[in-house]
């Protein structure tokens, strides 16, 4: 399959800190009532890297994309984004320091159009501004024509451009998650957390969806991804985190996690 | 004709309202019950400020509160101004949170308890009886009492606030309040500052809304605090569900068929006209609720749906007629 082309490359200003390690969680904790969702939780997720966290349901794997994404806040542990702490940073902020995830249920604006949809997330728009709006009017509106030309770009990568005019709704689902991720992408942001990109999602989209994957990854953008399916994640991941109760019991490759039996139990419940 | 203008200039108020409120709820989907305080609010600043300054005997005989005898033009901008800031400070504690239901219960709240301040700061605001007389509005040596001369003015005030309207609801910022109405945390996970969004919507909902009141205030000449009641918040809520959430073409609509009902059934039922019209609200509510539930002008159509679908079936049999002749 020919590489796609990544037409968004990321921010203008490159994080400070070049380290690798662009995501790191130390000792993050989350309790609901008396369940420990989030047990001392310690991660790194690499750039130009393919992260997968897996286990089974209730492990915390969403848990903790809601931790990092600042949606719910942590009892305990720190959360650092290119070597800057961003623990309790407001979401919003969050996506602008770079990082941006997807949700499980797509969540697309459901009476809006597709490009719409895709438009809402570039960064950075006059036209979102209401003094902008009224006192340089002619700018916003130029902006705005870049916004939507640039929103086209990116459903053209994820292959829906036909659809752009559509609402949203009008789309299959597996069409609906292609909208979720080039919305994600046109955050232009560098670390990407993908929720289930292929759930729900029918056999020749999955298709799309790994390739549009890869091909962010081969433009160095760090991902991480929650997914169900151990044979997607054995096709991307370069490296899996195994959760299970809120802890990290193993990591490694797909590879060495597969070899190992207790884990195959715990995952599979035999 | 006076009449009829006079009715016009109700409707006009109606539309302004209507269309500030739209913004709010159909647009960004944040429910406010407070529409007609920050109407009154408007009213009450630009008309103390614009009311003569009577001294010494004078004010004592007349024994309510003096003005300050200002131009109407700087009081109705400070009306505007008043309006704003104190929706920002409103709104401030529901948009720190998702759920809508806290904003609703807290506009309900602000809406009884400012309507009653109206009421018992009777050193300010002239108590039950209110504030009068506003003087009229005056504008290139007119006298904007006549009804006919006020519905031509509010008419292009009323113009341009559907296009401020329009203007924000079409652009990237009216998309991110489309958003947020379909889905807050996921604005949020763009980028967005949902919060700073939704405080500002709300003001300038409000700002918008104290500029009619302002207006109205100086053609009615009279302010009291039973024209800002809750019973005119749950009216401008219906004007704008009923023509249609999301859509200004749907709200001046609404507002023209409200507007007419009272003066209507006056001319057919007669005095017994106000009984009727609940019962005909409530009727015409619940049918909407159940005949066409995203209102008479649902989002993103034109006034073309209202007359049905008839067109679409011209369209069809005109395209069919063309098509026949081609072969």
């Amino acid at each position: 399959m020919s590489q796609r082309e990544v037409p968004i490359v990321g921010r203008e200003e490159a994080p400070r800190e070049r380290s690798d390690d662009v995501v790191r969680l130390e000792g993050l904790r989350k309790t609901f009532g008396g369940l420990t969702a989030v047990d001392g939780v310690d991660m790194q997720f690499t750039r130009g890297r393919i992260t997968a966290l897996i286990g089974p349901n209730g492990a915390g794997k969403t848990t903790i994309f809601n931790l990092i994404t600042g949606i719910i806040a942590p009892d305990a542990g720190r959360i650092f984004l290119g070597g800057e702490d961003i623990t309790g940073v407001p979401p919003y902020r969050i996506v602008r320091r770079g990082m941006a995830r997807s949700f499980q249920d797509v969540r697309v604006f459901r009476q809006l159009s597709v490009l719409q949809n895709v438009a809402m997330a570039i960064p950075d728009q006059a036209g979102e501004n209401v003094l902008k709006l009224a006192l340089r009017p002619i700018h916003a509106r130029k902006v705005e024509r870049r916004t939507l030309a640039a929103a086209r770009e990116v459903l053209d990568f994820v292959g829906i451009e036909n659809r752009a005019g559509d609402i949203v709704t009008d789309l299959s689902f597996g069409e609906q998650k292609l909208v979720a991720i080039a919305r994600l992408l046109a955050t232009r942001c560098d670390v990407l957390l993908l929720d289930e990109p292929t759930s729900g999602v029918d056999p020749g989209a999955v298709e799309t969806v790994i390739d549009v994957v890869k091909g962010l990854r081969s433009v160095g953008k760090t991902i991480c991804l929650v997914e169900h399916s151990v044979h997607l994640v054995q096709r991307l991941a370069d490296h899996a985190y195994f959760l299970d109760r809120g802890r990290v019991i193993a990591q490694g490759t797909m590879d060495d996690l597969t070899s190992q039996e207790e884990l195959v139990e715990i995952y599979f419940g035999v | 004709m006076e009449y009829w203008a006079d009715i016009g200039v109700t409707i006009l108020i109606f539309i302004i309202l209507g269309a500030s409120l739209n913004l709010l709820l159909g647009y960004a989907g944040q429910i406010s019950m407070a529409h007609a305080v920050f109407y009154g609010i408007g009213a009450y600043t630009a008309g103390l400020l614009s009311l003569p300054a009577f001294e010494g005997v004078a004010a004592a005989a007349r024994g309510v509160t003096s003005g300050l005898g200002w131009h109407w033009v700087p009081a109705l901008a400070v009306g505007i101004a008043v309006a704003f800031v104190l929706a920002l400070v409103v709104a401030l504690p529901a948009a720190l949170r998702v759920r809508g239901e806290y904003l609703i219960l807290l506009t309900l709240a602000f809406q009884i308890v400012a309507n009653q301040l109206m009421s018992s700061l009777d050193n300010v605001t002239g108590g039950p009886y209110g504030l009068t007389p506003i003087p009229p509005i005056e504008l290139f040596g007119q006298v904007l009492i006549d009804p006919q001369k006020m519905f031509l003015f509010l008419l292009v005030v009323t113009t341009i606030v559907l296009a401020i309207a329009w203007g924000l609801g079409e652009s990237p910022y009216g998309r991110v309040l489309k958003g947020i109405r379909e889905d807050e945390v996921a604005v949020a996970a763009l980028g967005k500052n949902t919060v700073a969004v939704k405080v500002i919507i709300f003001g300038i909902s409000a700002a918008l809304a104290g500029a009619a009141g302002a207006l109205a205030a100086s053609y009615y000449q009279f302010i009291a605090p039973g024209n800002y009641s809750l019973d005119l918040s749950i009216f401008v809520v219906a004007v704008v569900v009923l023509g249609g959430a999301g859509n200004l073409t749907g709200t001046v609509v609404g507002a023209i068929v409200l507007g007419l009902l009272r003066p209507l059934l006056q001319e057919i039922v007669g005095d017994d006209a106000i009984a009727w019209q609940g019962v005909i609200y409530g009727l015409a509510l619940s049918a909407m609720m159940y005949f066409r539930p995203r209102g008479l002008v649902p989002e993103g159509r034109g006034v073309t749906t209202l007359i049905g679908r008839g067109f679409t079936y011209i369209g069809a049999a005109r395209a069919m007629a063309l098509e026949r002749r081609r072969q």
